[in-house]
């Protein structure tokens, strides 16, 4: 760690979390063309590489790029070989409200790809079913929102950040609103706002409880009818295209799979953006849908962007637990269930499986303490009892009243055979929003020349050590906006030109395989998620300790191995794509992300409690930041595909 | 604060937490035993859970105590809602057109839709 400056000044200063055996210094990165001709892996990562990059530059051509673009790009793809390569302007990877804002303003400059794993609806924009934060009412004010944002986020968000966002907030409605989107109004005709907590005053703008869905709704309506926008649905972003332009790392594009085909199809692009929300799926429970694996945090990573504050895991304390339930559901759950906080409120009890009330024990306000509490109080029950859900019972309360207040609880339990206005309900935390990610500059700039990120994946500074409720889908729209102006003079002064596709190797499809080596790496990957999963659950939850997290650590490290091991044991080679193996690598990556960060502050704050310091430490105010990865032992997890070792 | 009183109240030194790198078990010995003893000493609510019918029967009572108390309560639910001449539902304490019946979704700080918490 290094000595630490008090944030406030306006920059962002840094307490430096190394990369395992290396100080805080410039890491060696290959170009792309030269890599083909590094023989030792030892190369790549130790710093007498840097001597090698001076001998092995890339050469890039000087060349301007043509002023029509768009027409060269239909020209060259009517040309090529086999069109697995597509050339745009912009490409866009998540089709979320940070994915499709940003694609509709730069399509007015150039054309623009949006790559979504699955369909473009299925993002954790649909599921952000509250409302947005803004400063709509006139007795409102910036200022409020953005204290009310500092508390939240218990000290740790940037300054400037937070100005900007709060400021821009409003324009950023306004323009949905003018885009179709239509929320909730007052009898007097101006925009109902709604008081979420945490915020001193009424800002919540919100579309009839389906906020997130309306939105979206609205965005993509937009992007369907946008000539120069192509959406490539069922297209899995594998790794981002970069190499070396002297010191700087440059981003090209993104190779993808088409899951539907099974194709690999390479984008190249002079500008990405990368919006493709969080990793949820790290933990076993959670309320992001099965899209949510981290790809994007893992890709940039792995393109050598700078990440900050994953130790910042939002949970939600009472989901409900499938465990628990009378009859267990067929189906998996894709997501969690969230049970409301006004359970609690109107009288709900929570007790461990004993039916013992545990939450007296920890703080005086018992089930009415704030959900932080709550959420630390379930999580050291499981822990020191060994269970997997605890209980929340409402079954005191008159049934009418249940059954009037909370009759989605009430069908949803009924299912599954349970009857909450006789029996406790089973409830258990589950992970809902990663307030770190890919280190983001004021205009969602990261490190990597044209590389821009925005929404979840990004860490802007905003949310610090929590989430202040509704103030993600506002970043995302603030951020995306941002970041057009220097995407469109990036693409502007992008000098490479189109034979850029060949540097590179290309991903491949394990047709080789068979179908019987395919079934069994598909079923140890399962099951290495799940356990994976378990680990991250058991380890590094909610109540932290160094002891646990360093078990974490050594554990993912053992199970990685295994994994990787397996894998290539089938046969499975470097260059080798598959969905649920690329997820999986990038859960890998996320997960490690979030025990280094862990490991990194000895602090207490926000969303981020170790029992080992448990209290805030003003000299540790300041964010947590990974720098590229340059161990000599790299995993599959940790190096893009197109630079595997030999 | 109150809500680090269990956490912090074990770490008067630094804890030494032992720890076997093979062992499934959880090394915290000494949150363990300070649990422990809090959870003796507490009365628990509900000591077995009820079967069915006994439940009913309680249940029953406690639904014909709480009569008046959920019918006044009814009362003022109606006089807070109301259909417009468009068919919109208007919650007349918020103002709120084509809004959601029922209590207000952020009463408790987070968004609840019936039940469910969408956002927090």
């Amino acid at each position: 760690m290094t000595t630490c400056i008090p944030a406030g000044s306006g920059n962002l200063h840094y307490s430096v979390a190394p990369c395992k055996g290396q100080g805080y210094r410039k890491t060696c990165w290959v170009s792309g063309v030269a890599f083909n001709r590094c023989i030792q892996k030892e190369l790549l990562w130790s710093c007498g590489v840097s001597k090698f990059l001076q001998t092995q530059r890339c050469n890039y051509s000087k060349s301007p790029f043509s002023e029509n673009w768009k027409s060269l790009r239909t020209v060259t793809s009517s040309c090529l070989r086999d069109g697995s390569t597509k050339y745009f302007d912009f490409a866009v990877v998540g089709s979320g409200v940070a994915g499709l804002r940003y694609a509709l303003e730069v399509a007015k400059h150039g054309s623009v790809a949006v790559i979504t794993k699955a369909e473009p609806h299925e993002s954790n924009t649909n599921y952000a079913q509250g409302g947005v934060s803004a400063v709509l009412c006139p007795s409102d004010s910036v200022e409020s929102h953005m204290h009310d944002t500092i508390v939240a986020g218990a000290y740790l968000c940037d300054e400037e950040t937070v100005r900007i966002v709060c400021t821009e907030g409003p324009d950023r409605i306004r323009e949905l609103i003018a885009m179709g989107a239509s929320f909730d109004h007052g009898e007097d005709g101006n925009l109902h706002l709604a008081r979420e907590g945490g915020h001193s005053h009424r800002r919540i703008v919100h579309a009839a409880d389906m906020t997130g869905r309306e939105i979206e709704r609205a965005l993509l309506e937009a992007v369907v009818n946008d000539p120069n926008i192509s959406v490539f649905e069922h297209h899995f972003a594998i790794d981002l295209l970069t190499c070396q332009d002297g010191s700087d790392t440059v981003c090209l594009g993104v190779d993808t799979m088409n899951t539907e085909t099974q194709e690999v199809i390479r984008f190249i692009s002079k500008v990405t953006l990368l919006a493709s929300g969080g990793a949820g799926h790290i933990y076993p429970s959670t309320t992001n849908p099965p899209v949510a694996t981290g790809d994007g945090m893992a890709m940039a990573h792995r393109a050598q962007a700078v990440i900050s504050n994953m130790e910042f895991v939002q949970f939600h304390p009472t989901a409900l637990s499938d465990e628990g339930l009378p009859v267990t559901p067929t189906k998996s759950r894709e997501n969690a269930f969230l049970i409301t906080e006004a359970v609690r409120g109107d009288g709900g009890i929570l007790y461990n499986l004993s039916m013992e009330r545990f939450m007296p024990l920890y703080d005086e306000r018992a089930e009415l303490a704030p959900r932080d509490v709550v959420a630390r109080s379930i999580d050291d029950q499981l822990k020191k009892r060994h269970e997997k859900y605890v209980l929340l019972d409402i079954s005191h309360k008159p049934r009418k009243k249940i059954l009037s207040h909370f009759p989605n609880i009430a069908a949803e339990c009924l299912q599954y055979g349970l009857d909450i206005t006789y029996q406790p309900i089973p409830v258990v935390p589950a992970a809902h929003y990663m307030c770190g990610g890919v280190r983001a500059g004021l205009q969602g700039e990261t490190n990597v020349q044209g590389l821009y990120v925005a929404g979840e994946v990004a860490c802007t500074g905003l949310h610090g050590a929590n989430r202040l409720a509704s103030n993600s889908l506002l970043e995302a729209l603030v951020f995306a906006r941002r970041a057009v102006q220097p995407s469109v003079d990036h693409m502007k002064s992008s000098k490479y030109d189109l034979g850029t596709s060949n540097w590179w190797s290309r991903p491949v499809v394990p047709f080789s395989l068979g179908s019987e080596a395919m079934e069994k790496i598909l079923l140890m990957t399962r099951k290495v998620r799940r356990e994976l999963q378990s680990i991250m659950w058991e380890y590094v939850g909610i109540v932290r300790s160094t002891t646990w997290l360093q078990f974490a650590e050594q554990k993912i490290g053992e199970l990685e191995a295994k994994w990787e091991e397996y894998l290539f044991q089938q046969g499975w080679e470097p260059t080798m794509v598959g969905l649920e193996a690329c997820e999986m690598r990038n859960l890998f990556c996320c997960a490690k992300l979030v025990v280094s960060s862990a490991l990194a502050r000895h602090e207490s704050r926000g969303l981020h409690y170790t029992i080992d310091f448990p209290n805030l430490e003003e000299s540790k105010r300041l964010p947590t930041v990974i720098l590229p990865g340059s161990s000599v032992k790299g995993t599959w997890s940790s190096r893009q595909l197109h630079k595997q070792p030999l | 604060m109150a809500s680090r009183r269990l956490f912090s109240s074990t770490l008067t030194s630094t804890p030494k937490l032992v720890f076997q790198a093979a062992a499934t078990t959880r090394p915290d010995p000494l949150i363990r035993s300070v649990v422990t003893r809090f959870m003796s000493s507490a009365t628990p609510h509900q000591e077995i859970p009820l079967q069915n019918n006994k439940q009913e029967s309680i249940k029953e009572d406690l639904e014909t105590k709480n009569k008046e108390e959920e019918e006044e309560e009814e009362d003022e639910d109606d006089d807070a809602q109301y259909v417009d001449e468009n068919g919109n539902f208007v919650n007349k304490v918020t103002g709120e057109v084509g809004g959601p019946r029922g209590p207000e979704p952020t009463r408790y700080g987070d968004w609840e839709q019936k039940g469910r918490c969408s956002d927090f």
